[in-house]
């Protein structure tokens, strides 16, 4: 009989994962499939599987024609895209630093007060934004932030900094501190127990909060309607724009948004999949 | 059987506004409560008209009541409390609907042969109305369109850039241009001028439910009032509670709103 | 390494140290969150609406009084409480089991791995309006799959249980991924020596999963909860497009009522009362929710 490695499974194991797979994925399959056709096909009764495909709704999310002349005019679709990418990837950046830093703090030095702050912390996530949208926007306003890249960025960075806290003390306490402990004794200086013992040990921690937290910002909506003007504008908001007018929701037009909004975010987590799936491979004893 | 043909696909008749949003249902029972008799809060009456046994008059009743026998005949999209004007327009233009009563303004789709399974198959007419005692029809329906907003916070020089503003949107060219590109104009002068009718297919009975406009109120406590309303038709749609008791919560509603800011005593 | 003398030697004293760490964190929140908390706070003591000139009237617990009091808060709170329970519960199983799924090496794991966090990271609008879409009695997948069987349309949407049971799938359908990486991430740092042993000791299964696997999974597992929970007590989007509350008010959650109380009703400072109220209870939940955990874990050790 083969010796089967544990942790490893053969084909039948993946045709099980891939039915599944399948299955959950299929809504996601729908809005691709959308994408490329037009509103007649996508409404039509019994569904139309098979279909010719077309590239006019990914045409149109970057030329509109205009109502009064039949030239297509540039919809400026690229700026959102790269305010996007920009706006939520330095407000990932920033809550990973400041976040892993905090975290360390909570985990390794506890203050007096600490599970107080960790649950103050957690409460800023608790209400409906609804609630505070209100008084934010006065204050952007008043402070001249509203509409620049700094204020939505602080606000996103916000956002995410209870989870990766979190989050990243989760995975601190769970590390044995005897290595650390050793390398102290060595003589070695925080700094280099901090990057060269406990970040590596973490990264799956790292992979999973940047992954989360860059999926929340990603999509964000309400606050990126609010917070932002015409040159910082990011996609969701564009998004919006297809629903209502003269027929309702331009399915095509949204699945083709959505699909091309997906691609970044689609990528980084496949790059980041590698991290999340070492897990903590140091220190394995539990405490 | 349609037009002694044998109907292949599912059809459904008549369609029109039962959706919770906005103001779609209120839109559509309005029409209802004006050809029957019935009426609104008259605004226009200040201080003394009142909400209460208006709204819920015996003839609001029955006008609400007829109106939800006749969604039991519709489409079932109804039942969610989501039949509102996109809804309908999307039914009508995939072919599942034989008629909707609709805004015009969603009129445009319907000639595009890229959304429309019925371009060449549809026709355009006046609102249905009701039979009176008296042997006429009345055919009120609620005035739609959109509004120049002017804030009261403006300067002086952007109220003047305003009213030229204005001035030019009113003239004949501006309107005719906009009627062109599938608008519709307010202004009797234009509508009842030779060659308005040929510019759309839908003109003719867009110019002829004219004289059967009446309107919702105009006060700034407009959307509570309406939201409130729309909530309560909604749960009647749904089959949640009866006509009557409805619009006695309407009333009530509208009473207590109105009376608090003043506008009834 | 010394510790300097002056200001950087004070600064990075190891005392300091925590503090120092988790200053800046605690600075960005202040700023962003605790202040407009407590601004909108503040009105929810005042009268005030935003849709009229007057200036606000301090009213002390009026707004509080008169929420409390109506019953429409409480039945928001309590459909919010059903779909969080629906949809955290489900979204609790399936993803572990997802995550056991995919907790062994096999071919074309990560690319089917993808295939499955993709909900997660679709916006809520394109999620709701998709199943909106869905569910649509006329041309929705749904609707025409029952169609086959039973030749009428499908109005899932139509009643309140069938709406409370819609708007659950979409969002446990949009979240469970996130159950399954969190719960993934612990499974996958179970160290391979501890289940080599087990095979060679011959420990069955169960006893495997409760004893060397669920250890590591389990704080991974309860911090997903936790905030699976709290932010799904919010929701808004997906239950605002797909059913705008309805049918009536049967889905209508504490989020939808605030929005309502406060943009449409324009009753602003009474929503502010809402929230509060909202975080109360939810700042409740939350702390018995750690108080177990910990005595869970006092008790293990």
């Amino acid at each position: 009989m083969r010796k089967r490695v544990v942790g490893e499974a053969g084909w039948s194991h993946s045709a099980i994962a891939g039915a599944v797979g399948f299955i959950y994925f299929f809504p996601v399959l729908f809005i691709i499939l959308t994408a490329f056709r037009n509103r007649m096909d996508t409404l039509a009764t019994p569904p139309k599987w098979f279909f010719s495909p077309t590239f006019e709704n990914f045409y149109h999310i970057f030329y509109r024609s205009s109502s009064t002349t039949s030239e297509y005019i540039s919809t400026g679709f690229h700026m959102y895209f790269f305010n996007s990418i920009y706006i939520s990837g330095m407000s990932v950046i920033l809550a990973l630093i400041i976040g892993t830093l905090a975290a360390y703090g909570f985990s390794r030095h506890p203050l007096k007060g600490n599970e107080t702050y960790l649950f103050i912390i957690l409460t800023t996530r608790m209400l409906p934004p609804i609630i505070v949208i209100i008084p934010i926007f006065l204050i952007f306003r008043l402070t001249g932030l509203a509409g620049s890249y700094t204020g939505i960025i602080m606000m996103y960075t916000c956002f995410n900094l209870p989870f990766s806290i979190w989050m990243m003390k989760s995975f601190f306490d769970e590390l044995n501190t005897e290595i650390e402990d050793a390398a102290r004794m060595d003589g070695a200086s925080e700094r280099s127990v901090f990057f060269g013992i406990c970040i590596p040990q973490v990264k799956a921690g790292l992979a999973a909060t940047s992954v989360f937290a860059l999926i929340l910002t990603w999509n964000e909506f309400l606050f990126a309607l609010l917070l932002t003007n015409k040159t910082t504008r990011t996609m969701p908001n564009a998004m919006a724009r297809t629903i209502g007018g003269e027929i309702n929701v331009d399915y095509g037009l949204l699945a083709a948004m959505i699909c091309l909004f997906l691609i970044p975010i689609f990528f980084v987590t496949y790059a980041l999949q590698n991290q999340l799936l070492r897990g903590v491979t140091f220190g394995t004893i539990k405490k | 059987m349609l037009a002694g043909k044998p109907l292949e696909d599912d059809m459904f008749g008549i369609t029109y506004q039962a959706g919770k949003d906005y103001d779609f249902s209120s839109m559509q029972i309005n029409g209802f409560f004006w050809q029957q008799g019935g009426d609104i809060w008259d605004e226009s009456n200040q201080p003394n008209a009142q909400a209460e046994g208006v709204v819920n008059s015996p003839q609001n009743v029955k006008a609400f009541q007829q109106y939800l026998d006749i969604l039991g005949t519709m489409h079932p999209s109804h039942k969610t409390g989501g039949m509102g004007i996109f809804e309908m327009q999307a039914l009508y233009l995939e072919g599942k609907i034989a008629a909707m009563i609709n805004w015009v303004g969603l009129g445009a789709p319907v000639v595009d042969p890229n959304v429309s399974k019925v371009v060449d198959i549809t026709g355009y007419a006046r609102q249905p109305g009701t039979m009176q005692d008296d042997g006429t029809i009345s055919r009120w329906a609620n005035l739609g369109g959109q509004p120049f907003v002017l804030t009261t916070w403006m300067t002086d020089d952007e109220i003047d850039a305003a009213f030229k503003i204005i001035k030019w949107w009113l003239s004949y060219d501006t309107q005719i241009a906009a009627v062109k590109a599938g608008g519709q104009s307010c202004m009797k002068s234009i509508i009842y001028s030779d060659g308005y009718n040929a510019l759309a297919p839908w003109n003719a009975a867009y110019v002829a439910s004219m004289d059967w406009q009446k309107d919702v109120w105009h006060v700034p406590e407009f959307f509570e009032l309406l939201t409130q309303q729309q909530e309560e038709f909604d749960k009647a749609i749904t089959g949640q509670i009866g006509s009557k008791e409805a619009l006695d919560a309407i009333a009530a509603f509208q009473q207590e709103i109105l009376e608090e800011a003043g506008r009834i005593e | 390494m010394n510790s300097n003398n002056g200001f950087i030697g004070w600064l990075l004293d190891p005392k300091r140290r925590g503090p120092l760490l988790i200053a800046p964190a605690i600075f960005v929140l202040l700023l962003v969150n605790i202040i407009p908390l407590m601004w909108s706070f503040g009105l929810s003591f005042f009268k005030f609406r935003a849709n009229k000139l007057k200036a606000p009237d301090f009213s002390w617990f009026y707004n509080y009084e008169k929420v409390l009091q109506k019953e429409k808060i409480w039945e928001a709170l309590q459909t919010t409480a059903i779909i969080v329970a629906g949809s955290v519960g489900i979204q609790m199983i399936l993803g572990f089991l997802l995550a056991l799924l995919f907790a062994k090496k096999f071919p074309l794991r990560r690319i089917l791995l993808m295939l499955i966090l993709t909900p997660m990271m679709l916006s809520y609008v394109a999620v709701a309006i998709f199943f909106k879409l869905f569910y649509e009695p006329e041309f929705g997948l749904l609707s025409q799959f029952v169609q086959q069987f039973t030749g009428e349309m499908y109005v899932l949407l139509a009643t309140p249980a069938g709406a409370l049971i819609g708007v659950i799938i979409a969002d446990a359908w949009q979240w469970t991924p996130f159950v399954m990486l969190l719960v993934l991430a612990g499974l996958v740092s179970v160290p391979k020596h501890l289940y080599e042993a087990a095979e060679i000791d011959r420990v069955s299964w169960w006893r495997t999963f409760t004893t060397i696997t669920f250890p590591y999974v389990r704080s991974l597992l309860l911090l997903a909860v936790l905030f699976r929970t709290i932010e799904t007590f919010k929701i808004f989007d997906v239950v605002f497009i797909l059913t705008n509350g309805g049918p009536g008010t049967a889905t209508e959650t504490i989020a939808v009522l605030v929005y309502r109380t406060a943009f449409q009703y324009f009753r602003t400072s009474n929503s502010a009362a809402m929230g509060y109220i909202l975080l109360f209870i939810v700042i409740v939940l939350t702390s018995l929710y750690l108080y177990v955990i910990k005595q869970r874990d006092s008790e293990e050790i």
